[in-house]
């Protein structure tokens, strides 16, 4: 009984010691880095475009993804100096939450029309990964094309229409009608509720009523 | 006015050698030249206007000629004081020369202090005096009301005599009990009187501190680090009709609950940093809101940059001014008075809120609910340089202030990037600038948003502790700003282990290092800035420099390699104040022996007696040989030397403290910066009054400056070290 106490003991000063040194900011893995899996895909289209500020060139976007991907937590760890840029094909995706403490981030990623107002980013043929690390706001599309070329020449590989297919589960390629800017984050507000509930003061902002 | 006869009489009096009576007429009409006392000044004026002369001050019986009935009513009045003379007299005794600083604010509970050197008042030697502390009062109220009425328990009689300040220092008793009740301020004043004719009145011949209508004797100050006396009302909500970033629309509100009593009460926007959170500044809301604030966080696009970050502060001060009748139910209306803003931003928004001031400032943003103007104080903490000089730039923002965590894990301010380096955007303020450097404080350290100080290095001083140091610096320092406030300006720049706020910790490794710099509006007397004249030997004034220490270099301060392992092919190894496009210079020089370097002054600025203190920073010079010989405190003595050739010497230690080694860390994983112990160069800002360098009769001439030296070595301080040194001036204030 004792020696149980005294291994108990032993056991929790060990966790609590692995616990805190786990709170330190790790090392940036190095890139170009895959993402583990993706684990939900929802299209959107808005009726209303909005600014798109997670790249240079800003453009307003009408439609895109709604993602959920499980990455490798190190890769997320929420730094004031530069942290590795998300990418779904040749252009920056915007990261929702942090995604740090669950593994998972749910992100935006853009994507035009075509004449039948069907999404033009294929998700099955893009690669999704973390490029070298930078604030999104400065990467340019050409930037974004050159990260896409070091990704492609060291084994990122497109995620492939399995994964997407069972990733986008019931939503079937069927997008989701949004009003506006607004209403995209609100979405992605739900889905951080859902699949990163660790990001708790992240969902709560974005879903905040309107102020009393 | 005084007769023929009552002269005459006089005269022949003194031509008995009868000692003369006073004349019935007041006696200062004798003082002709207004200096206050009857002398031989006055004595030579007589004889200057010696003849007819009607209308003129010399002729004192107003006869209309000057003669020997003036001369001998001088001889008559020879010594009477005269007026009210304005004086510092509150401080604090200090261990060596000078032995005595003069200062406005007292901690409550500390000791007070009144002083006189005998040698600046020979004409109290001798003569014996009540000591008066009381309440404050304008010079219009003085005028009105000249009655003294003690507030410490009773006028304390003391008599002064020759000899040193030391022998005429006083504790004031009950000077540690007065009352620090401010209200909403910070500081409680209070005129200090020697009322030298006893006659419990402020009338000729006496002596205050504090006869000013803004700047009184000295104040009692509270624990600042104690809640205000208002009750604080929080909401959280997302602000309508929000057409900047979607998403971001969340903020987090405190304001005084009875606000709706209250007038216009100034305003703080915090913009929170990279992975933060807007509700983790509630720790500065409650505090700043209890003493009269109305303090915002609101939520900040971080994530994509610093430049989004930036525009999150400039949309949401323009919607929460806009939205202030739908905030609340409209009760913050006519109460919130938006040309009185302060932006406040940690980390990632700490450059956001220089960006967002660069933006209106470059004419790239017009805001539609408030202008440039408006922006009168900007407080970064931990900030981040992406975006470099010509953004990340608070320009003229009137007041500039810089929080740095020494032990900070991810703005960790090596030398390997320029990024991580806070102190770029403290540079490149125009104006007013200040900054706080804590040793062994985390990133994580400065918000309240729980997890994990994002600290590395020895004696971190974790969460709470640093925010009793937020608390109790960043109020008096808003307060000065955005106020005016008098005794909160003593917080900017004492040094720290002398006098900081009641209820900051004391743990012995604390430290905090302060620079404080004035704008231009001080009208301060440059000598070097090293910003021109790349010549070691000729000062940015002018003025010829000389010097025995040795390595002399003046140079850009930038460390110009990626560690902080001293190289004598870096000589200004440490120095993490600028980056490449900046131009921010300093000197860096060495000693292992006496040895000097010494500041001549231009001709035109050497009547010093209009001036109130010598201010230069210095920073010890981390992992240099010199610094690691003996890592504890640097002191050195400054000298100043007059025409006649006349010094005097205080060494920087009299003050508490001296220049403070570099925190000892070992940087680890991203944050290596070499295998030794030692982090980057903390400049500290060092003011000396100058009138302390008249204490006891040294003699020295401050209408007739002609140096300023600085002598280093086992004879005037530390026996070895090596030192950066930087904006080296003469200030007004």
């Amino acid at each position: 009984m004792l020696k149980k106490i005294a291994f108990t003991t032993l056991a929790a000063a060990l966790l609590s010691t692995m616990t805190a040194a786990s709170d330190d900011p790790p090392q940036v893995p190095e890139t170009p880095a895959d993402v583990n899996k993706v684990l939900y895909v929802e299209p959107f289209v808005l009726e209303q475009g909005t600014e798109y500020v997670w790249c240079k060139e800003k453009p307003v976007i009408q439609a895109g993804y709604l993602l959920v991907l499980e990455v490798n937590p190190d890769l997320v760890y929420p730094r004031q100096t530069a942290e590795p840029v998300l990418y779904v094909g040749k252009q920056t995706a915007q990261r929702v939450n942090l995604g740090h403490e669950s593994g998972r981030v749910i992100a935006i990623a853009p994507s035009t029309l075509d004449e039948n107002g069907k999404l033009e980013v294929d998700l099955a043929k893009a690669r999704i990964w973390f490029g070298t690390p930078e604030l999104p706001e400065l990467v340019t599309a050409r930037r974004a094309a050159y990260e896409h070329n070091i990704a492609a020449k060291r084994g990122i590989q497109p995620r492939g229409a399995d994964e997407i297919a069972k990733a986008a589960g019931r939503t079937r390629g069927q997008a989701t009608v949004l009003a506006d800017g607004h209403a995209l984050m609100r979405r992605a507000g739900e889905i951080v509720r859902r699949f990163s509930p660790q990001d708790k003061e992240i969902y709560e902002a974005l879903l905040l009523p309107q102020n009393k | 006015m005084r007769t023929k006869w009552s002269v005459l009489a006089l005269a022949a009096a003194a031509a008995l050698g009868i000692v003369a009576q006073p004349a019935q007429a007041d006696p200062c009409d004798s003082d002709v030249n207004g200096d206050g006392i009857v002398d031989v000044l006055d004595l030579l004026a007589v004889l200057a206007d010696w003849g007819p002369c009607p209308g003129c001050p010399t002729d004192i019986i107003e006869d209309g000629v000057v003669d020997v009935l003036d001369l001998l009513q001088v001889l008559a009045d020879w010594g009477q004081t005269c007026g009210i003379f304005d004086a510092e007299l509150a401080g604090n005794p200090l261990d060596q020369y000078p032995y005595f600083e003069y200062v406005l604010a007292f901690n409550q509970g500390a000791p007070v202090h009144v002083a006189v050197d005998p040698s600046r008042y020979p004409q109290l030697v001798g003569q014996t005096g009540d000591i008066y502390v009381v309440e404050a009062k304008t010079t219009g109220q003085w005028a009105a009301d000249k009655s003294l009425s003690d507030v410490t328990g009773g006028a304390q009689t003391e008599s002064f005599v020759a000899g040193t300040i030391q022998d005429n220092t006083f504790e004031i008793s009950g000077g540690d009990a007065l009352s620090a009740e401010a209200g909403l301020d910070v500081g409680h004043p209070y005129d200090v009187v020697l009322d030298m004719n006893q006659s419990g009145e402020l009338d000729s011949g006496d002596y205050i501190d504090g006869y000013d209508d803004t700047v009184h004797g000295m104040y009692a100050v509270h624990d600042l680090v104690l809640p205000g006396p208002l009750g604080v009302t929080e909401a959280t909500y997302a602000c309508p009709n929000w057409d900047g970033t979607p998403g971001y629309s969340a903020q987090n509100l405190f304001y005084p609950k009875l606000i709706d009593e209250m007038g216009e009460l100034p305003l703080i926007i915090m913009s929170h940093g990279n992975g933060h959170n807007y509700q983790w500044y509630d720790h500065i809301g409650f505090h700043m809101a209890s003493y009269g604030y109305v303090f915002m966080s609101h939520a900040n696009n971080t994530m994509p940059g610093v430049f989004t970050a930036s525009t999150t502060t400039l949309e949401h001060t323009d919607a929460f001014i806009r939205e202030l009748p739908n905030i609340q139910g409209g009760k913050l209306v006519g109460h919130v008075d938006t040309s009185r803003i302060t932006w406040v931003g940690h980390s990632r928004g700490g450059e956001g809120v220089a960006i967002a001031y660069d933006r209106i400032y470059d004419g790239t943003w017009v805001p539609e609910y408030y202008g440039i103007e408006d922006i009168k104080f900007i407080s970064s903490i931990a900030p981040v340089d992406f975006l470099g000089t010509y953004q990340a730039n608070p320009h003229n923002v009137p007041a500039y202030h810089l929080w740095t965590g020494g032990a900070d894990y991810d703005v960790h301010g090596c030398a390997s990037n320029d990024i991580a380096q806070t102190f770029h955007l403290h540079y490149r303020a125009e104006e007013y600038r200040q900054s706080i450097a804590l040793h062994g404080v985390g990133h994580g350290d400065f918000h309240n948003g729980g997890s994990s100080s994002v600290a590395q290095g020895p004696c971190l001083v974790g969460r709470a502790n640093t925010h009793k140091i937020m608390k109790g610096l960043l109020l008096p320092m808003v307060k000065h700003y955005i106020e005016g406030n008098v005794p909160g300006r003593d917080f900017l720049w004492r040094q720290y282990e002398h006098f900081r706020p009641i209820g900051v910790p004391i743990k012995e490794c604390i430290v905090a290092q302060l620079m404080y710099q004035e704008g231009s509006a001080a009208d301060n007397f440059m000598i070097d800035d090293y910003q021109s004249q790349t010549s070691t030997t000729i000062s940015s004034s002018g003025g010829s420099v000389s010097y025995s220490v040795t390595n002399v270099l003046e140079g850009r301060l930038d460390d110009n390699n990626s560690t902080f392992t001293w190289t004598t092919s870096d000589p200004m190894n440490g120095m993490t104040c600028c980056r490449g496009t900046d131009l921010e210079k300093g000197v860096v020089f060495e000693w292992d022996t006496n040895a000097y370097y010494e500041f001549a002054i231009i001709a035109a600025e050497q009547d010093l007696t209009d001036d109130t203190c010598l201010s230069f920073r210095a920073c010890q010079g981390t992992q240099h040989p010199n610094t690691a010989a003996a890592l504890e405190d640097l002191t050195f003595t400054v000298v100043l030397r007059d025409g006649s050739g006349t010094e005097s010497a205080i060494n920087i230690s009299a003050f508490g403290g001296g220049i403070e080694e570099p925190y000892q860390r070992v940087g680890t994983s991203y944050a290596y910066c070499g295998p030794n112990p030692g982090w980057y160069n903390d400049f500290e800002t060092i003011r000396i009054r100058l009138t302390d360098f008249l204490n006891n009769d040294s003699g020295l001439d401050l209408s007739d400056i002609v140096a300023v030296r600085l002598n280093f070595g086992s004879s005037w301080g530390s026996a070895v070290g090596r030192l950066g040194l930087d904006e080296v001036e003469i200030t007004k204030n």
